[in-house]
């Protein structure tokens, strides 16, 4: 069961898929027509329901471990008592895992290809199969909303190709131990994006707006690509856990480690940051997003939106945390009823501190807060509904990087949790666009005034996930943005400069109140305003294809809105495994 | 300390303020109506601000000299039954370290919030089963205070023969508050209501007159001041009648009321001489330190000489505190019986009560609220304050007569309420029925019945001052109050309504109103004192009273609207205004009524309980106490 190839599948499968698919499109196109050649759809359906399987199957294997490594500290008795740090430090609860070690020697599901240090591993924990499942489970929303969107395009068969390829390669991001792999599959779904962007060239929109995508792209590509061959020059590994074990152990074991790298470590931290955070659409490298967004296939709108650049977010995150980890020692015999009370006896140190060279979350916040602000503004000025949700979408991911750069167990859990709902709340809004487009030919929100009536279904899950995404309970996006603000005001009485943090919770409080503006206004313009002259002229009701997985993602909204409990536990499983360096040395002893 | 002086001063200047602007309401009324009544509003307001910061000034103080704590620990188990109406008290849980730290280190920490707000209330729960009081095998204690009386002399210096003053302490203020609080209410109620009245400074300065001496009589510190301001509560409200009534014979009910009461003081000044001569003092807090000192030597001196025997064994000792207690009330009964009688005219006692409907029925609406949830409430004071403090021991050996006289009370006035066509009439016989319960808790002589009592005396005072302005309102309206006339005014005046049904409600003893509270309180009081038959009957009283309340609240409020309402619409806010705060005082009090309770509770802690004599043996002791007189 454990570390076999099946952990690959949700890898495999979509590839083979696509290429299932291509074959049986080329050869339905050119035999048979008409009705027939839904089969190939139904195949790529088909190929996302099997990937999602193998991603729901690793998840419960890993959940497997913990629950075996739980029960095997309480019956021996060395059940850690709670800690109630956790919304201070910077791993969280499930410290569990590390007694792992000692049982079954690994909390990492792996499959080498080749030995480690030098070579390519693939290393699943929660925080991978969290994104995973987000990357599978939107693809298949999307192939299935495509089946009716896509009616009248040529070129199905590649574009279900490039869908199943642009969903393997994000699943091998997610799945990357090390930041080779990570780094090839991150081309891979680049260049998927780029062709899925550009995919209608008979007009010159798409065809911009994919070729700018790719310039900037390419440009943050080469930027990682340096700053991974400035880290292997250091460090002779590309290893995820070697990278991390090396520079907290070196730091431990030997002060003056901090000459290894010198100043170089500022331009990697750089380097990272702003060539992932082209993929990640952050300020000012969002450029590509405002116009690609509106260009691609409603589907492919949701796809970026929801999840191309979560997967940005995540190798972002997941190569800072990992390079530049939190070295501070977990106070394991610390006095129940002395330690609430008395925290300078608990960290005679002092509070932890993230590795040298420096505090990079504040660098990272520094984005996060400047990527709010223009969002806002920029969001309010347009007039194309996919270019207002292409901003919206740069404004959630600054929400998510004010929670991931936190850098605490309870910021890291409300920046996934934010995460995962953006995502289910952006896909469910693009692909409503996407219907209201397919019903009166216009993205123009004057175009669109009064058509919740026509297309009731779509209209009121678009209101549901624009809500989610102002923060109003009960629904998902409600309780996300409240831990956001709430991580950063528990961070800040632990650190000298806390009054950055209760800054950052007050900006984004802010933010929050200030993009209710446009977003009542698109609840306003598709609900309460009077119709305008295209929308009299639908007569056909919304299809109940692509309405289908509309409905689902705002019964998703809604769900998770009234019971958020088993998200949220995934994002802390996910952040504990992100920021619990001792998890991936296990993994590869 | 610098409080402590500020608070006398406040204290005195409450009651130079009403009594002082009387005259001038009353020049001013001659020419300025409104201005008498704004200024008379004014000066009420300012008189009940004064006091509500003394009763604060009074509950935030310590002075551990003048403690007035005493436990009374008896064998009997009563356990959740004596405890639920002090369940506010139970919110103060021990919150030191070593315990948050048992039970926290005794939960898990969820890390997930979600699971968190979920399990976290059902640890705190548990919490509570380790660590709170239980509240088996011993009557559990209220949560007392230490608190200060503020008291002002007259006689600071012990010069002048007359001993009078003016003293806030836990059984003054809450009732000071309810008073002045419902005469700043309903003079602004007056404002409106009186709007056009003739001679509007007498009317004014009478109210005014009234307020105060009201708060004389429960300021007082003498028993001979007592009865000056009693008095002197007399001659407004018969000005108010005899001038403002509503019929033609507003003179000669005016005068049956006054000619009732006076018979009923004259009874109680025999009373209250005899007590004092008797102890020697007339002062009340000398009183108790005239008694103390008597038990003590009783108990040290006198009964070791007589029953020797009886100090051997622990049962021996408690029959002799019993006994020392037992002779004291033997020697008082005769002048607590006769200022019982002077209460009870005021108070409306069947069978001295016969001067009310036709009283109540004939003061305007303003002056009825204020003599049934004012003034019959200082006669309810008084028994407290003068009686069952330091006499309790007297009350007790009438237990049985004055509790049957409680229950005709309380049955004659629901039954009569149940047959008044009339709201007025019927809110009067309430008026009357509800004194029965009070007088019931007080004859019990236990603690319980007796702060279930004195709590009875501040939610009745609330309730039926609202049902008299929601009378008053109606009465306005409509120009009649019959319940043949109104129905169905729910749908045109709800607020109204539901101010209705929730003093109703909270007369009949419904949780969680404050009338429950103490209706519960004063019932467990009976229970305590093994009256269970006597307290089956008030409970079936609580029937009627529930049955007549409903009854008026559907006839008026609910059902088809009557031809000729359709106008009808929302009272107007300087009418709406003073009743929504007594309910909302009501709904308070019914959630935490140790607001309330903290004040006097400790004071009646030291309240013994005796075993009740019956038959012959009470013959017996009446017997013994006229000799020794």
């Amino acid at each position: 069961m454990l570390s076999d190839v099946t952990l690959l599948y949700p890898i495999i499968v979509p590839i083979v898929f696509a290429i299932i698919v291509l074959g049986a499109g080329t050869l339905f196109e050119r035999v048979a027509g008409g009705k027939l050649q839904l089969i190939r759809e139904i195949l790529a359906v088909i190929g996302f329901i099997i990937a999602s399987f193998y991603v729901f199957l690793t998840y419960w294997q890993l959940r497997y471990l913990q629950i075996i490594s739980d029960w095997f500290q309480l019956s021996a008795g060395i059940f850690i008592p709670a800690t109630l740090y956790y919304e201070y430090m910077p791993a969280g609860y499930w410290m569990t895992f590390a007694y792992q070690v000692f049982m079954n020697g690994q909390n990492w599901l792996l499959y080498k290809a080749t030995m480690p240090p030098a070579g390519s591993v693939f290393a699943v924990d929660f925080l991978s199969i969290l994104m995973a499942a987000a990357f599978t489970g939107l693809g298949l929303a999307v192939s299935i909303y495509s089946i009716r969107y896509m009616e009248h395009d040529t070129g199905k068969t590649k574009y279900y190709a490039l869908l199943l390829i642009l969903v393997a390669a994000m699943n091998g991001v997610a799945f990357a131990g090390d930041l080779f792999t990570l780094f090839v599959f991150f081309e891979i779904m680049s260049i998927s994006a780029y062709s899925l962007v550009g995919f209608r060239k008979e007009n010159w929109e798409p065809v911009e707006a994919g070729f700018k995508y790719l310039l900037m792209g390419a440009v943050g590509s080469s930027m990682v690509l340096y700053a991974i061959s400035i880290l292997y020059g250091l460090t002779g590994t590309l290893n995820f856990a070697y990278l991390g074990t090396l520079l907290g152990l070196g730091q431990a074991l030997n002060p003056w480690t901090f000459l290894l790298g010198g100043s170089t470590f500022y331009l990697v931290i750089i380097l990272l940051i702003i060539g992932f955070g082209v993929k990640a659409a952050i300020v000012p490298v969002h450029t590509w997003l405002p116009d690609a967004h509106p260009a691609a296939p409603s589907g492919i709108s949701a796809m970026l939106s929801g999840v191309v650049i979560k997967a940005g977010v995540y190798s972002m995150a997941r190569s800072l945390f990992v390079v530049f980890p939190v070295t501070e020692a977990w106070p394991w015999l610390v006095p129940i009823n002395v330690a609430p009370y008395n925290l300078p006896a608990a960290f005679p140190t002092g509070f932890p501190g993230y590795s040298f060279p420096f505090h990079w979350n504040y660098a990272l916040v520094v984005f996060a807060i400047i990527t709010l602000i223009v969002a806002n503004v920029m969001a309010l000025l347009q007039q194309d509904i996919k270019r207002l949700l292409a901003y919206s979408s740069i404004l959630n991911i600054g929400f998510i990087m004010v929670g991931i750069s936190i850098g605490t167990a309870a910021g890291v859990t409300a920046g996934l949790f934010h995460l995962i709902n953006h995502a289910i709340a952006k896909g469910l809004l693009f692909l409503g666009t996407g219907v209201y487009l397919h019903a009166t030919g216009s993205r123009m929100l004057n175009d669109l005034s009064g058509i919740g009536r026509k297309t009731p279904i779509t209209s009121l899950s678009f209101a549901i996930g624009t809500l989610a995404l102002m923060g109003i309970p009960p629904l998902n996006g409600f309780w996300s943005k409240a831990l956001i603000v709430l991580s950063a005001l528990w961070y800040a009485p632990f650190v000298p400069e806390g009054w950055v943090w209760v800054t950052v919770a007050l900006a984004t409080i802010l933010a929050s109140a200030f993009s209710a503006a446009f977003y009542l206004r698109l609840i306003y313009v598709i609900w309460f305003s009077p119709e305008s002259e295209r929308v009299k002229a639908i007569n056909k009701r919304e299809s109940l294809v692509m309405a289908l997985p509309i409905a689902v993602l705002a019964f998703a909204c809604i769900a998770f809105g009234v019971y958020p409990s088993p998200l949220y536990s995934l994002a802390n499983r996910a952040a504990e495994a992100l920021l619990y360096i001792p998890n991936y040395f296990s993994g590869i002893v | 300390m610098l409080l402590d002086m500020l608070a006398s001063y406040e204290l005195a200047a409450s009651l130079a303020i009403l009594l002082g602007l009387a005259p001038i309401v009353y020049l001013l009324g001659k020419k300025w109506g409104r201005a008498a009544a704004w200024l008379s509003l004014l000066g009420a307001s300012a008189s009940a601000l004064l006091i509500i910061h003394v009763s604060y000034t009074v509950l935030t103080s310590y002075n551990t000299l003048l403690a007035t704590i005493s436990f009374d620990v008896t064998s009997k188990t009563y356990g959740l039954l004596i405890y639920f109406p002090f369940y506010s008290t139970a919110l103060r849980v021990d919150l030191s370290t070593w315990t948050a730290s048992l039970v926290t280190s005794a939960m898990p920490y969820y890390p997930n919030p979600f699971d968190r707000a979920v399990t976290y209330p059902l640890f705190h729960i548990f919490q509570y089963r380790l660590i709170a009081r239980p509240y088996y095998n011993i009557i559990p204690q209220p949560a007392f205070r230490i608190e200060l009386p503020i008291a002002v002399s007259m006689n600071p210096l012990l010069l002048l023969p007359i001993d009078a003053g003016l003293l806030a302490d836990g059984l003054s203020c809450p009732v000071a508050i309810l008073i002045s609080g419902l005469g700043a209410l309903v003079l602004l109620y007056c404002t409106k209501y009186m709007g056009d009245v003739k001679q509007p400074g007498t009317f004014y300065a009478s109210m005014l007159l009234f307020i105060g001496g009201m708060l004389g009589v429960l300021f007082s510190t003498s028993v001979i001041e007592f009865f000056v301001f009693w008095e002197l509560m007399l001659i407004p409200t018969y000005v108010l009648v005899a001038y403002y009534g509503l019929t033609e014979k507003r003179g000669v009910t005016a005068l049956k009321y006054f000619l009732w009461t006076t018979f009923g003081s004259s009874f109680m000044l025999v009373g209250m001489l005899m007590t004092g001569f008797n102890l020697g003092t007339f002062n009340i807090q000398e009183m108790r330190v005239v008694l103390d000192a008597y038990q003590n030597l009783l108990y040290s001196t006198v009964i070791p000489n007589v029953l020797p025997w009886i100090t051997g064994t622990l049962l021996g000792q408690q029959v002799q505190l019993w006994l020392s207690l037992a002779i004291i009330g033997a020697l008082m009964v005769i002048p607590v019986a006769l200022i019982m009688v002077g209460f009870a005219v005021k108070m409306a006692i069947f069978p001295l009560h016969t001067w009310l409907p036709d009283t109540y029925m004939e003061a305007p609406m303003p002056v009825t609220l204020l003599l049934s949830a004012a003034m019959t409430k200082t006669a309810a004071y008084g028994i407290a304050r003068i009686i069952s403090l330091y006499f309790a021991p007297s009350v007790a050996a009438m237990t049985i007569g004055l509790s049957i006289l409680a229950i005709i009370t309380a049955f004659y006035g629901g039954i009569m309420a149940l047959t008044q066509k009339n709201l007025k009439s019927m809110l009067a016989y309430s008026s009357m029925s509800q004194m029965g319960y009070i007088l019931f808790g007080y004859s019990m002589a236990t603690f319980y019945g007796v702060t279930g009592s004195f709590f009875h005396i501040i939610n009745h005072g609330i309730c039926i001052a609202t049902w008299f302005m929601i009378a008053g309102m109606l009465l306005k309206q409509f120009g009649t109050l019959d319940f043949e006339k109104l129905g169905g005014l729910a749908a045109k005046m709800p607020v109204t309504a539901t101010l209705a049904v929730i003093a109703g409600l909270s007369l009949s003893g419904i949780p969680p109103l404050s009338g429950f509270a103490s209706e519960w309180m004063i019932f467990v009081g009976g229970a305590v004192a093994n009256q269970y038959l006597l307290l089956g009957f008030m409970v079936l009283a609580t029937a009627v009273t529930l049955a007549y309340y409903l009854w008026a609240v559907r006839r008026i409020f609910f059902g088809p609207l009557k031809p000729g309402l359709e106008q009808a619409k929302e009272p107007p806010l300087r009418y709406l205004v003073p009743a929504v705060l007594l309910v909302v005082a009501t709904v308070i009090l019914g959630i935490a009524p140790n607001i309330a309770t903290q004040f006097f509770a400790p004071l009646f802690g030291a309240t013994p309980i005796l075993p009740t004599i019956y038959g012959w043996e009470q013959l017996a002791y009446v017997l013994t106490a006229l000799m020794m007189v």
